[in-house]
This record gives structure tokens, C-alpha cells and sequence, in this order.
């Protein structure tokens, strides 16, 4: 099947460069110190945040900063196939992956001694899981009060025949790569570049571009979530 | 769940006020938390649902797959529990560290369903000796604040319920290989039969010869031994279990087991009811993404806490004259 129909548009109906619907929301649960759950069109994902607190093992403590562990997992009909196990190795690179990104976004200076924990569970993946696990995760992070630089964003782009497209799905990006780009919105910075499958070299200025774009309105929609959580608790005046 | 410590005084304020009938959340010793559920969350799995119960929150899906029987049963379809403590629900569940509660769990689950009344897995066969239904029940525990063994198993009750699987018809045979076609019109599903489904419920002896139900963490640190016990709708206990470090009186042991039966017919008429009211009313499905947290059940959008109570105080009267 054709990933673009020849009227421009993708299976789901959307345009090339459109992102897919995005809704999120603060404050799920009251154990974790932060919670959050983001759907990215039908990538599903739920993130907690236990943290500051003390180091479970004396030996991975650092005096100076904060430690962060990230741990993420899969429910086991998050994808067509039933997944056997939740925890896997690639599941594990991935939060190797998430953690080295939160490492420039926490002010750890703050927290010298302490750990925060990530916790990341994905209900259903649908191209755009790293992204969205990141998004839920500085989610998660803002409600837990953590401090932090800024917001880190992240967003998929691919290319198919010369046509860029923005936030695949997982059955555009089998047939082409995935690029998933991570920034702080406000500084421009990007935090981490990450491709799946092939990239022509000519393609990855365009690409990334096109990403760090939708990265943008991605911020737009989070950082709206997060002012309407906070007029919920009237934690800031609201001026309607 | 071992996160909680508590001190001596918490301990016995929390006793004393069970041994004067009250609890610290103000409940009396027989009464449910909130209960939220949702089906139809989670479009890639044919069943899911969400369970809220106070604090605790589990999501279940269930995935039907094709498979060849095992020679000791071949004309019955099988169903496989699996149980998988997140790192979200406590952190202490990193890593390989819910382990232990996850097997307990999945043991409790098969042997709560390993009855042929509870489940017709008959219903579930294709070919007999050569092709059955397969469902695989995969629990994720998303918070954990108490009374973990109820809220699975409404919640299995649930997903099953809502399971959706499409019609297959055997089209052919091509050399010796029965062929097979699955439907792809929406309206044409099977669905599981959980009328007589069981539940468990969960006494925690808190003290002398007192047990209370759907306990909170923190009164799961003061009792020091809970009884599980599995009831179907008509009655009829499939599954006991005894956890914890202590010992019940014989007396305290029948009476809860008494009130068990009674208790699950309460919840049973609940689910029954509010399951045919959202076949009628598809209402659309809030699940995270609710923000008032309402007090929804089963996607109908009517207000349950006053109806349950309601549901409970008729039975609790009954016990009461039962027991004396």
C-alpha cells in the first residue's frame, strides 16, 4: 500500500506534514511523586516519577548530583502480536536511551545524593514510542516538581520519495526510516538524534529540520496541558 | 506494597477503630472502595479493561490466538493468566523485584478458573484435537494501594466479558490442512461466556475473631493474615487461599466465608446490570483521560457510589440475621 495517496495524503488522512492528534494529561495517579499519560494519535503511553529521594544502592551514589534511572516496559498487547515479555533488551536500550536524555534536561546540581526514578509503561505503540515516552516523561517530571532546564520534546520524521512526512506511524516508518529528534524548545538545543532503518545523508538536514518543527507544536500542545492542570489547582491566576 | 511503615500508635489507633466499627477512611468493616470500571480501552487486544478500586488500578487485556491443543485435553480451548507488576505501581517492583506477587497472582488466576463451571473452555474449541482458542489474560498492575486480588479479578471478569473475537469458518481442507477464514464484519463476534465467572474477595483478620474487606495498605500492615477466597454468582467457591503469617479461628474462618457469599452477590447484580445498560448506550470511553473522575462504571455514565452502597447495606442486614 501506498504510504502517500497520490492526492498527498496518508493512510490515516492526514497531510504530509501534519502531526497526529496529541492529548495528555497530569496527575494520574497520587503514589508516584509525578504521573502522566500522553496519547500521540494511537502510541499510548504512561510515565511515573518517583523522586528526589534516597539512593536504594550506596554504590551508584554521587555526592555532587542526582542519579536518574529510567526503566520502561510494554503491556503485552501494545502491538498487534502479543510481546512475551515486557521487559526486553530493547526495551532496555530504550531506557538506557531516555535517562542519557533527561541527564541534560534535570538540574542535578539541586538534587546532590539523591535518585529519580522514571517509570515508563507503553499501553500501545504505534510508531513514535521514544518520543512518546520522552514526552510523558518531562510530563511526569513537571508534575513531580523536579527542576528542570526546560521541557524536553520529541517528534518523528521520515522521508518517502523525496516527500518528508512528520510523526509516522509504525507501518510508514517500516517501509522508509524514523527519525526521532528530541530538543529544548525554548533554547532550540537538540538533546538526542536517533534513526531506525536507512537515512540517505542528502535527506537528514530536511528530516531533522522537519522534526525539530514539529517538535515545536508538540510544546505547544504540553505546555497548554500543563497551564490548564495548573488553573485547575488555581495554582496561577487565570485572566478569562 | 511493603513501602508503607507504620508506628506503633498508627497500628492501634487503626485496630481500635475497626474493633468500634469504623475505619480510618471512614468506612465500615464490610464496605468497598470506589469502583470504577472501563472496557474497551486498548484497540490492538479483542478485551481489555481498566479497574479502579480506591487507590488500586490494574489494566487487563486479552488476546485470543490459534494453537493445537495438549493431548490431555483436546476439545478444550485453554485461557493463560500472566501477571506483570510494573515499576509504576511501586518501586520497589524495578527490575525482577515484583516477581513473587506477580506469580502468586497468575497462580491464584488459573486456579480461580480451573473449574469447568466457571469457564465453558469447551466453547472455545475449532477443531477438536487439532485447533482451539487460546486466550492469553495478561494483567499490568498500574498502582498498587491495597487489595490487589479483587481488583484482578473483577477486572478479569471484565475483560473477558468485553472479549471480542471474530468468527472463523473453516473454509476448505487442502491436503489434509484445514483451511480457515476469519470474519471480517465487525457484528460477527464471538463472545465469552463469564455469567458464571468468579471473583475473589479478600479478609484481612485484623484482629480477635474481626475481619475486614478490601483492605488499604496501610491496614494490610496491621493484619497479620488474609484469607482469599474465589465465589461464583450461583454460590459456589472455586478457589481458597490463606496469605500472610498467622493463624484464623475456625469460627472467624466460616463466618467471613459466609459473608463472602453474600457480599458476592451484591457485585454481581452490578456488574450484570450496568453490563447490559452499556450494551445499549455505547458511550464514549474516558478511561485516563477523564479529568472530573467522576464516579463512572462500565462506560454508562451513571454515578455508582450511592447505588453500591445501597447494594451492600440490603445485603449486610441479611448477614446480620443470618449470622445470630
Amino acid at each position: 500500500m501506498e504510504v502517500i495517496s497520490p492526492e498527498g495524503l496518508r493512510q490515516d488522512g492526514r497531510t504530509a506534514l501534519c502531526l497526529r492528534d496529541i492529548s495528555c494529561r497530569l496527575g494520574l495517579y497520587e503514589r508516584p511523586n509525578g504521573s502522566a499519560y500522553i496519547e500521540m494519535g494511537n502510541t499510548k503511553v504512561l510515565a511515573a516519577v518517583y523522586g528526589p529521594r534516597e539512593v536504594r544502592s550506596l554504590s551508584k551514589q554521587n555526592l555532587d548530583e542526582c542519579v536518574i534511572q529510567c526503566e520502561m516496559s510494554r503491556i503485552a498487547a501494545c502491538q498487534g502480536e502479543r510481546v512475551r515479555r515486557p521487559r526486553d533488551q530493547r526495551t532496555r536500550a530504550l531506557s538506557l536511551q531516555i535517562a542519557g536524555v533527561f541527564h541534560a534536561a534535570i538540574r542535578k546540581t539541586k538534587y546532590p545524593g539523591s535518585q529519580i526514578d522514571i517509570y515508563v509503561q507503553v499501553l500501545q505503540a504505534d510508531g513514535g514510542v521514544t518520543s512518546a515516552c520522552i514526552n510523558a516523561s518531562t510530563l511526569a517530571l513537571v508534575h513531580a516538581g523536579v527542576e528542570l532546564v526546560d521541557y524536553v520534546v520529541s517528534c518523528t520524521a521520515s522521508i518517502n520519495k523525496s516527500m518528508p512526512l512528520l510523526d509516522v506511524t509504525q507501518q510508514e516508518s517500516a517501509s522508509g526510516c524514523e527519525v526521532t529528534v528530541s530538543i529544548l524548545p525554548n533554547k532550540g538545543s537538540v538533546v538526542s538524534l536517533d534513526c531506525a532503518h536507512t537515512l540517505h545523508l542528502d535527506h537528514l538536514d530536511e528530516v531533522v529540520d522537519l522534526a525539530m518543527k514539529g517538535c515545536q507544536q508538540v510544546y505547544k500542545a504540553m505546555s497548554q496541558e500543563v497551564e490548564t492542570y495548573l488553573q485547575d489547582k488555581h495554582a496561577i491566576m487565570s485572566h478569562r | 506494597m511493603a513501602d508503607i511503615s507504620l508506628s506503633e500508635a498508627e497500628k492501634r489507633y487503626i485496630v481500635d477503630g475497626v474493633k468500634l466499627g469504623i475505619r480510618v477512611d471512614g468506612r465500615e468493616r464490610l464496605d468497598y472502595r470506589q469502583l470504577e470500571i472501563e472496557t474497551g480501552l486498548v484497540s490492538t487486544a479483542n478485551g481489555s479493561a481498566r479497574v479502579r478500586l480506591g487507590c488500586t488500578d490494574v489494566l487487563i487485556t486479552v488476546k485470543m490466538e490459534m494453537e493445537p491443543p495438549p493431548p490431555q485435553q483436546p476439545n478444550d480451548g485453554q485461557i493463560h493468566f500472566f501477571v506483570n507488576c510494573s515499576a509504576n505501581a511501586a518501586p520497589e517492583f524495578e527490575g525482577r523485584g515484583g516477581e513473587d506477587l506477580a506469580t502468586s497472582l497468575s497462580a491464584m488466576l488459573d486456579r480461580l478458573y480451573s473449574s469447568p463451571l466457571s469457564l465453558d473452555t469447551s466453547r472455545l474449541c475449532v477443531v477438536p484435537g487439532k485447533h482451539v482458542k487460546v486466550l492469553y489474560v495478561d494483567v499490568e498492575i498500574l498502582e498498587c494501594g491495597g487489595n490487589l486480588f479483587d481488583t484482578v479479578s473483577l477486572g478479569v471478569k471484565a475483560a473477558l466479558w468485553a472479549t471480542r473475537m471474530p468468527r472463523i469458518y473453516i473454509t476448505g481442507e487442502d491436503g489434509g490442512e484445514l483451511e480457515f477464514m476469519v470474519s471480517d464484519n465487525p457484528q460477527e463476534v464471538d463472545r465469552v461466556d463469564v455469567s458464571n465467572a468468579p471473583i475473589l474477595i479478600t479478609h484481612l483478620r485484623i484482629t480477635e475473631n474481626l475481619t475486614v474487606i478490601d483492605p488499604t495498605p496501610e491496614e494490610e500492615c496491621c493484619g497479620p493474615v488474609q484469607v482469599v477466597v474465589g465465589v461464583t454468582p450461583k454460590g459456589l467457591i472455586t478457589t481458597t487461599q490463606q496469605l500472610g503469617a498467622g493463624t484464623f479461628a475456625p469460627q472467624t474462618l466460616s463466618a467471613s466465608l459466609k459473608m463472602e457469599v453474600c457480599g458476592k452477590e451484591g457485585r454481581e447484580v452490578m456488574l450484570m446490570c450496568y453490563g447490559e445498560k452499556a450494551e445499549k448506550r455505547r458511550n464514549k470511553v474516558l478511561s485516563f483521560m477523564d479529568r472530573k473522575r467522576k464516579k463512572w462504571c462500565l462506560c454508562t455514565g451513571v454515578r455508582i457510589g450511592r447505588e453500591f452502597d445501597c447494594f451492600l447495606s440490603v445485603l449486610r442486614t441479611k448477614w446480620v440475621t443470618s449470622l445470630c
